[in-house]
């Protein structure tokens, strides 16, 4: 038993932190977002910065996950979750998430399904994969039972049809990863996202994010296109959907400790009546109670890690895993929105600024909170899971 | 990173098991099921039973009647007492508090006299701290104890004292002279209970654990019996205190507590109502976490080390979760939920109704929650005053 994360874990940890000191401080990611309400409409420097993007893949961090055989360096998932927790801190938006989690999926197909050849360039960061799986009126990510994006035989091969919503970086990355219905059932297909009959328009949300609405007019696949078997999605997808609400799940620990760290320098300099407000037990014992939620919520999120990297072994039915995820995405999630509340909170009406960072960290909170599964739905998951293992 | 046990560890937890499963152990937790009310449900034999084999204080010294092993046998041997049910408290401040104030400070010759009785099951001993006008503030205590040429005579009101009826003796704050500070002059003693001016009385309260106030009026104790420094014992507090705040008798409450409830919501169905369901799930994941933060910091002891911050913050985090548990259990019920074990028709055999009435002392004992929150901003954020 020993929680401490090994050298090469605290050195990874480091290693992004300093890269995001360096090279993505606040100002930075505030003049990364675009303006509310500008729709498609990219300033310069808006949106992604592939330059960025190719320096934090040379860190390193998209080799992982990965095996050996394509490339793969081996910390595992919880390397993964040091990268996560240092990403949310830093509130840097890139396809990052994604690109592991389909990454995972193709791992899974083996060799000799779709995208196998891609990992290298995937380890590199010059291959990057959103996942196209909500669409409208199927809000809940964990289900790939009533997709209305199909895809039917056409000749040798399909097509695909139908609206994917909330894709991220959607205009930025090289594949898509789309789920979509098939005869034999729920499939994945890993298509280039400059395919023919495929439609980008940028969302326009809270979190001034990369989100995308993508149209599939008709859009050819091949069998080769397939990552897994036809019909197979969902067996692969509940697992990596686990590993990602890990992953996820450590994302909200560091916006969450980004945010108070945030609020606690801010409280110790600001004065009021005389004296800094965090000196009043109104104020610090507020964040004490906060740093002490994030402190559980990032021993959960670990422990969801572990179970993760012992889920490659084919041992275990996942059921802890999926289990321990869920609990420790929504717990994230609810503590992402009362750590950022209250940090706009102690910071009066200077929070709601443009130039100031907790508004930042309340947006992105809207919506990282739902991204992966609302705690709603989280909870509906968590359960079915402990009903199942419930004594008699 | 590495969150798994070891094979010994794992095989003690099986040992434990199997011995809390055997017939002689549960005949008499059956039987403390069925305690009047006022009568607290404690079991000295059990203990006894353990300290056969060394395994009530399993990471003292062989010598001193434990088994040689470490920090995390003694946490499994705690999980495995509190999912049994076999009643703890007497175990805790005898084993947990006052033996490990007498491993970090007691003379060799205290050591022999006590520790091997205590790991036995032969000796219990209470802790004396808390007086009328002296609770979170401890070194405001006003206890006195006076050299009289011989040994000391101690006089002052010691109150809300859990297993003291249960003890043979009590370890006592007081203080021995007026020192530059509050801070300065205080000293421990371990006091013989069943002695002339020691006067013991029960203060009835709405939990199953009774409080005791003890008198001391005159009542005498030999310098042997000094716990660590004579007028210097402030510090030592503070670092048993520490070390003693994993969380871990929280924790395995709320894991006990919260199993019931998942048990008997699988039997009524009601474990599949999202009204329920999504509130027993969201409080197993914070019980989950608890675990973890209880089980870092056990980790951290076994290696000799120990984040201060983190322990209060496991403390605060495992005992504020259980007014939440608590509530569920009783509200999931209905009315019934507020039967009483004497009751007959209990659902839970009335161990949710008994924790509504319990939870209450949880975040006041041992460093009350709003303690906790200042040594976390304090000394952990550095902040406030």
């Amino acid at each position: 038993m020993d929680f401490r994360p090994s050298d090469e874990l605290k050195m990874l940890k480091t290693t992004c932190a300093r890269f995001f000191a360096a090279k993505f401080p606040a100002d930075a990611g505030r003049r990364a977002e675009r303006d509310l309400g500008a729709g498609s409409q990219r300033g310069p420097g808006q949106g992604f910065d592939p330059a960025l993007w190719k320096a934090f893949a040379d860190l390193g961090v998209l080799q992982l996950t990965l095996p050996e055989a394509a490339g793969g360096a081996g910390l595992g998932q919880g390397g993964a979750a040091v990268v996560a927790e240092e990403i949310g801190r830093a509130l840097y938006q890139s396809p990052w998430a994604d690109t592991v989690t389909a990454a995972d999926i193709i791992v899974q197909a083996g060799p000799a399904g779709a995208g196998w050849a891609l990992l290298e360039g995937v380890a590199a960061g010059a291959c990057t994969i959103a996942m196209a799986v909500r669409e409208r009126g199927q809000d809940d990510p964990a289900a790939l039972s009533a997709l209305r994006v199909t895809a039917t035989a056409a000749g040798d091969g399909f097509t695909i049809s139908g609206q994917k919503l909330f894709v991220p970086f959607g205009e930025a990355v090289d594949r898509l990863m789309v789920a979509a219905a098939t005869p034999h059932g729920p499939t994945m297909f890993l298509v280039p996202r400059d395919r023919a009959g495929i439609e980008v328009r940028r969302s326009d949300d809270t979190g001034r994010g990369e989100f995308c609405s993508i149209d599939f007019a008709a859009t050819p696949a091949s069998r080769a296109d397939i990552a897994g078997a036809p019909g197979g999605a969902a067996g692969p997808y509940a697992a990596a959907l686990a590993r990602a609400r890990v992953r996820h799940a450590a994302y909200l620990v560091g916006l969450c400790q980004g945010a108070l760290d945030v609020t606690i320098k801010y409280t110790k300099e600001r004065e009021q009546f005389g004296r800094a407000i965090a000196s009043f037990q109104a104020i610090s014992f507020r964040l004490a109670a906060l740093a002490a939620r994030i402190d559980a919520a990032r021993h959960l999120a670990g422990y969801g890690a572990w179970l993760g990297d012992g889920s490659n072994d084919g041992s275990d039915d996942l059921h802890d895993l999926r289990r321990i995820a869920a609990g420790a995405l929504a717990m994230a999630g609810e503590l992402a929105r009362d750590v950022t509340a209250e940090s706009m909170q102690m910071h009066g009406s200077f929070g709601f600024s443009e130039e100031a960072e907790p508004q930042r960290y309340y947006r992105r909170a809207a919506v990282d909170a739902l991204l992966l599964g609302t705690p709603v739905q989280l909870r509906d998951e968590a359960m079915a899971l402990l009903a199942a293992r419930a004594p008699a | 990173m590495d969150l798994s046990f070891s094979a010994e560890e794992d095989e003690f937890r099986q040992d434990l098991r199997a011995f809390f499963a055997e017939e002689r152990v549960q005949g008499i937790l059956r039987e403390l099921e069925r305690c009047k009310p006022r009568v607290e449900a404690h079991s000295q034999q059990i203990y006894q039973w353990l300290g056969e084999r060394g395994w009530l204080a399993p990471n003292w010294p062989v010598e001193y009647g434990g088994a040689g092993k470490t920090a995390v046998e003694a946490a499994i041997l705690s999980e495995e007492m509190a999912r049994a049910g076999v009643p703890d408290t007497v175990h805790v401040n005898t084993v947990e508090i006052v033996g490990l104030f007498l491993l970090l400070a007691g003379t060799d010759e205290q050591k022999k006299r006590f520790l091997p009785a205590m790991a036995r099951g032969d000796m219990v001993v209470s802790v004396l701290y808390t007086e009328p006008n002296s609770g979170s503030d401890l070194s405001s205590l006003s206890t006195r104890a006076v050299f009289d040429g011989d040994g000391y005579l101690l006089y002052g009101t010691k109150i809300y004292s859990l297993t003291t009826q249960f003890a043979q003796y009590g370890l006592a704050a007081t203080r021995t002279r007026g020192g530059m500070s509050k801070y300065d002059g205080i000293t421990l003693f371990l006091v013989p209970l069943r002695e002339r001016g020691v006067g013991i009385r029960p203060l009835w309260n709405i939990s199953d654990e009774r409080f005791n106030e003890v008198v001391l009026d005159g009542a005498w104790v030999s310098p042997d019996n000094i716990v660590g420094p004579l007028h210097g014992a402030w510090e030592l507090i503070n670092t048993a205190l520490s070390i003693e705040r994993t969380g871990l008798d929280y924790y395995v409450k709320m894991r006990r507590w919260l199993d019931a409830i998942i048990a008997r919501a699988a039997k009524t169905g009601r474990l599949e109502d999202p009204r329920i369901g999504h509130e027993i799930v969201r409080l197993d994941a914070q019980v989950e976490a608890g675990r973890l933060m209880v089980w870092d910091i056990i980790s951290q002891l076994q290696r000799g080390e120990l984040d201060n911050v983190q322990a209060a913050m496991s403390k605060w985090y495992n005992t504020e979760v259980g007014r939440h548990i608590a509530r569920l259990g009783v509200d999931m019920e209905g009315l019934a939920g507020t039967l009483s074990r004497w009751d007959g028709e209990a659902p839970m055999g009335g161990l949710l109704e008994a924790a509504y009435r319990e939870c209450p002392g949880l975040t006041i004992s041992a460093g009350t929650s709003e303690i906790m929150l200042y040594v976390i901003a304090a000394v952990g954020l550095e902040i406030g005053d």
